[in-house]
């Protein structure tokens, strides 16, 4: 039964009702007890601790142990934290190198302790993959697309827009260049999509706060603000309200982060990607499992995100990041380069029953 | 000393005293209103003077701190605890407003009064002392929101940053007062006479009866409660507190004050110049976004813009001497 699930889940592509996958998968008596290992960056982040609750949830379902520590921020701790974690005896470890290019040497004495390394959330150098045994991810491109792809749909004449950026981070640099791809193949027009400028706000509230204020003043003519974190979506609807046009700009931003969740429900900000930190973490649990039962997995698994609008709100739990039984499991695989995803259109049907909302994603074609 | 009555006297003297960066601040005016017509207008004008307001409060304690020929750097670090700790005090402790602003102010305050006792009576360079109180207070920030931010409700909380008076931001307004505060502290009191006397040469003022220890302390008190003055104001304008809130304040501020031809050896530097080193960080980031310049040439101006006022103050010093 287990087995059975499992490659529902890595071969993704379908939708499968995760209540269902919970039930049966803690009927499911786990035989050989496996001890799993993890290391985040921190764990006074919020976004770290929704790692860790899925790390922890799967732990629980397949009765192995976790054992974990906090490395706060400092890729030479969690370096000796890691080495401790082998000493202790773990079988599989779930790793977020905090410093995704010096990752290797840790990576090394895991694969000579044998013990087996599912790298996720911030993924290693390409030199470096044939030390790990799987690797999971968000889909950066997706997060942007599905904005984009809001904006398209809301502003069908077109719209002026302003990025609030964060220009150092690579993932907010794809996320910025999905959001324009999520217009441009969503529109008839996308020669009226205007970008008017782009901000650096540094994904904090206070510094968005002010390069928007400053960007209000450059512009009248703002439709539509996307923000590259809720956080910083943050400011711009403060400065928004500042210059008294609350209601005339659109606010977009990502993560769907608790902050940004309720900023949607208080009709502040329009939409949100959400990143599913707790899905990550289980699922990395999931496949660093199945790999030491020796079964086959994906490799390189991207994260499926969802929308979070006006419409669909009130199936969230405001104040989490994502549970196991919201949204749905499906995973979709890039076997090629994690950079190159494919083309996803995502959907959104609202149950009958209101219980719960499908997100169904299908991969349209391969990236060119 | 002779320094610190030309730039007491506004007028002709505190022209005369700054009269390198008042032309600076004009060219910059000059060259970014003819860029772009949006600049000059009375809503950016206010809009560039709020978005400074904070800056301007830490500046005023970061100018006492370098006077002393000293630093603190655990400025930022401050207005970010005082700043979650007013918003997990209204909205997760339930709290009264009034309560909760006293003990924003408070906890800013406590931070000034370890790294004075730190600084003043057990020795600590200043340097040290504040990067550890940095530290301490980072981590007290990450520990108390739990990485969350902090949402704030409350409207008597807010409207503490949100209120304005005839069009002017209620913010502009409390930088108003602590720069006329720090003004009058610092040309009209013993208290000022002292700190310019200690900055100036420290053994001297102690052989002349200064109560060294005493003195070198209030100081830091002072900047402590302005962090929390601003940890409170940031909070209230954002109607929210995240564990990042105050990241690099420290920064600007030390520019700030350099710019204003404050001397990192102590001892010289007016409100006033520093006041005018507060516009031409405000005029440049906000020129240059309105000019949609990227951010990071920001950077390299302000940079290049500090570089040039410690080269000018080092020239000045060097003539003076001969």
């Amino acid at each position: 039964m287990k087995k059975k699930i499992l490659a529902a889940l890595l071969t993704g592509a379908m939708a499968l009702s995760m209540v269902s996958g919970v039930t049966v998968m803690a009927e499911a008596e786990e035989s050989g007890s496996y001890t799993i290992g993890f290391s985040p960056y921190t764990l006074t982040n919020e976004y770290f601790t929704a790692v860790l609750d899925g790390v922890q949830q799967a732990c629980d379902e397949t009765g192995s142990e976790l054992i974990y520590f906090d490395p706060q921020n400092d890729p030479t701790q969690q370096a000796s934290q890691i080495d401790d974690m082998i000493a202790s005896g773990i079988d599989a470890l779930i790793y977020i190198p905090y410093d995704s290019a010096g990752a290797q040497t840790v990576l090394q004495t895991c694969k000579d302790a044998g013990v087996k390394v599912i790298n996720i959330d911030n993924v290693i150098t390409e030199d470096d993959y044939e030390l790990v045994d799987g690797i999971i991810a968000s889909d950066n491109t997706q997060l942007g697309y599905l904005s984009g792809q809001w904006v398209a749909e809301n502003h069908p004449d077109g719209a002026n827009i302003l990025i609030v950026h964060l220009q150092t981070a690579e993932s907010c640099i794809i996320n910025v260049d999905g959001f324009w791809q999520g217009i441009e193949e969503n529109t008839e027009n996308p020669d009226a999509f205007v970008e008017v400028q782009v901000v650096e706000g540094e994904g904090s509230t206070e510094t968005s706060f002010n390069v928007v204020s400053d960007a209000l003043q450059a512009h009248d003519d703002i439709d539509v603000i996307y923000c590259i974190n809720d956080t910083s979506a943050l400011g711009a609807v403060q400065a928004v309200e500042d210059a008294g046009k609350t209601g005339e700009i659109d606010i977009l931003g990502k993560d769907g982060a608790p902050i940004g969740k309720h900023a949607i429900k208080d009709g502040t900000m329009v939409q949100s990607s959400a990143q599913r930190p707790t899905y990550m973490g289980y699922l990395g649990v999931q496949e660093a499992i199945a790999v030491l039962n020796g079964e086959e997995i994906e490799f390189n698994t991207s994260i499926e995100s969802y929308s979070i609008t006006a419409d669909n709100i009130d199936d969230y739990d405001l104040d989490a990041w994502d549970s196991l039984d919201e949204g749905d499991t499906a995973a979709e695989t890039d076997e090629a380069d994690a950079a190159e995803t494919a083309e996803t259109e995502a959907e959104t049907t609202e149950a009958a029953d209101g219980a719960a909302t499908e997100e169904t994603a299908e991969a349209a074609d391969a990236a060119e | 000393m002779n320094k610190k009555s030309a730039g007491s006297i506004p007028g002709i003297a505190f022209f005369r005293r700054n009269i390198g960066t008042i032309i600076g601040l004009i060219l910059l005016v000059v060259i970014i209103s003819v860029s772009t017509p949006r600049f000059l207008t009375a809503s950016n004008l206010l809009n560039l003077l709020r978005s400074n307001a904070v800056n301007a409060i830490i500046s005023c304690g970061m100018l006492m701190a370098i006077l002393l020929g000293e630093i603190d750097i655990s400025v930022g670090s401050t207005v970010g605890l005082s700043g979650i700790i007013g918003a997990y005090m209204i909205t997760n402790a339930g709290l009264p407003v009034g309560l909760t602003v006293v003990i924003c102010l408070g906890v800013g305050a406590l931070v000034g009064i370890v790294n004075g006792v730190a600084i003043s009576y057990l020795k600590v360079p200043a340097f040290v002392a504040t990067l550890a109180t940095q530290s301490i207070g980072r981590g007290l920030t990450e520990i108390i929101s739990g990485g969350v931010t902090i949402r704030v409700r409350n409207d008597a909380y807010t409207s503490i940053g949100n209120t304005s008076v005839g069009g002017v931001s209620v913010i502009i307004i409390y930088a108003a007062v602590v720069l006329v505060f720090t003004w009058f502290l610092l040309n009209r009191t013993r208290f000022g006479y002292y700190i310019y006397a200690l900055g100036g040469n420290k053994l001297a003022a102690q052989y002349s009866g200064v109560n060294v220890k005493k003195y070198n302390m209030l100081p830091y008190v002072l900047i402590g409660l302005f962090c929390g003055l601003g940890g409170l104001i940031w909070s209230a304008r954002l109607g929210s507190a995240a564990a990042t809130l105050g990241s690099g304040f420290e920064m600007d501020a030390i520019a700030a004050v350099v710019i204003g031809g404050t001397s990192m050896s102590g001892g010289v530097g007016t409100v006033g110049g520093t006041f005018i080193g507060i516009l031409i960080i405000g005029v440049i980031t906000n020129g240059l976004n309105l000019m949609g310049i990227n951010s990071f040439w920001q950077e390299v101006f302000k940079g290049i813009i500090i570089l040039a006022a410690v080269i000018i103050d080092v020239v000045r010093k060097s003539r003076s001497k001969e």
